[in-house]
């Protein structure tokens, strides 16, 4: 009699699902990996709306990909797919900003309105990472949510691995440094 | 949801001794625990029910969509192929049409380069033969040239020598084409 299949099993058995497009599977890889693929946009984006529509587009690319999945570690390939979209979406938003800053330029009158907040801080981590270097706040980050080991990341970065691992220590010893200031501040 | 690290692939302590000496590995490997620490004692942000349905949803669209578009996308493709397929072999055909017949004769020599044609350092190992076949060739135009000059003399001897040369320039000739 066969026993209890192990999580590797139970995914490689989805994975299997999803390459012959079976719908049950692919509902099963995104209730697998939805809550670790959304709390890496939502901390890198800090909003819900945004984190939500690239959840939806993650899983249109798994569904269109998943045929190119050759066995590799598949926090990797996920969590890598996750990256280039975030990637694609602040490139997006630069080119965005940049237009809009020089429709701005235009205008002859001065715009007394503050700028909007981009950011919105959600609890005290959102608001350190707000304040990070982006790379390394977007490197921890993916450490986090993708479990991935040094190795992973420094193959996805095509970097070498001291290089990784002393940003990722860097990351978050800045990000404690930025937390304990946060601290003394709210006591004062 | 909590999130646990584990990192299964890797042994830090092992990447950190490589890295540093034993007292910097102890402390970078402190640092990176607590860091890890701020991320998990941080609720993780779960995307809502709706969310996730939606995300569901696009891909029953996406397979059920592409289930009804598999067929016509074969039946063009194979109706794209038939027509290059048609067209190529129309173009073929109308170019061997128009074409002027090939004199075989005039091809072979053009092929070949005037030095090639005359130049004797191109005979291989295996040409030697027709070097031979050259020679007698030649000594036999001699031959028939001193026959015709009537260099021998009398009309027997005359006559003798001419069939002489036409069977020697039949052997030739039959040892020639059986190469």
């Amino acid at each position: 009699m066969k026993g209890p299949m192990s999580q590797d099993e139970k995914l490689n058995s989805v994975i299997a699902g999803c390459k012959k497009k079976q719908p049950q599977c692919f509902e099963r890889l995104v209730d697998m990996y939805a809550s670790r693929c959304y709390g890496y946009f939502y901390r890198l984006s800090g909003n819900a709306d945004t984190a939500g529509d690239l959840l939806n587009e993650l899983f249109l690319k798994v569904y269109q990909k998943i045929g190119s999945y050759r066995g590799e570690s598949f926090n990797g390939w996920i969590f890598r797919i996750a990256a280039n979209l975030f990637s694609d979406y602040i490139r997006q938003k630069v080119r965005y900003k940049k237009l809009l800053d020089e429709k701005q330029a235009q205008q002859t009158y001065a715009d007394s309105d503050p700028p909007r907040r981009e950011h919105f801080a959600a609890d005290k981590l959102d608001l350190c990472l707000s304040r990070l270097e982006p790379e390394l706040a977007e490197l921890i980050t993916l450490r986090f949510y993708s479990q991935m080991s040094f190795k992973e990341l420094a193959k996805l970065r095509r970097e070498p691995i001291g290089t990784t691992l002393s940003k990722v220590h860097r990351g978050l010893n800045r990000l404690r440094e930025l937390m304990e200031n946060e601290n003394k501040n709210e006591k004062r | 949801m909590k999130i646990k690290m584990k990192n299964d692939n890797e042994n830090l302590n092992e990447l950190l001794k490589s890295l540093y000496n034993a007292e910097q590995a102890e402390l970078v490997r402190q640092q990176i625990q607590a860091g890890d620490k701020l991320f998990a004692q941080f609720k993780t942000h779960q995307p809502d029910a709706a969310n996730i349905e939606a995300v569901k949803q696009n891909i029953r669209d996406k397979i059920t969509s592409g289930k009804h578009t598999a067929l016509p996308r074969i039946i063009k493709f194979i109706a794209a192929a038939a027509c290059i397929l048609i067209a190529v072999s129309a173009g073929i055909m109308w170019m061997f049409k128009n074409s002027p017949q090939p004199q075989v004769g005039k091809i072979i020599s053009q092929n070949i380069t005037e030095e090639n044609w005359f130049s004797d350092e191109q005979y291989t190992q295996n040409d030697k033969d027709l070097a031979v076949f050259e020679e007698q060739y030649r000594q036999l135009q001699d031959l028939l040239l001193a026959v015709k000059l009537d260099e021998n003399g009398d009309y027997e001897s005359r006559t003798g020598s001419v069939d002489e040369l036409e069977t020697s320039f039949i052997e030739i000739k039959t040892s020639f084409w059986e190469g």
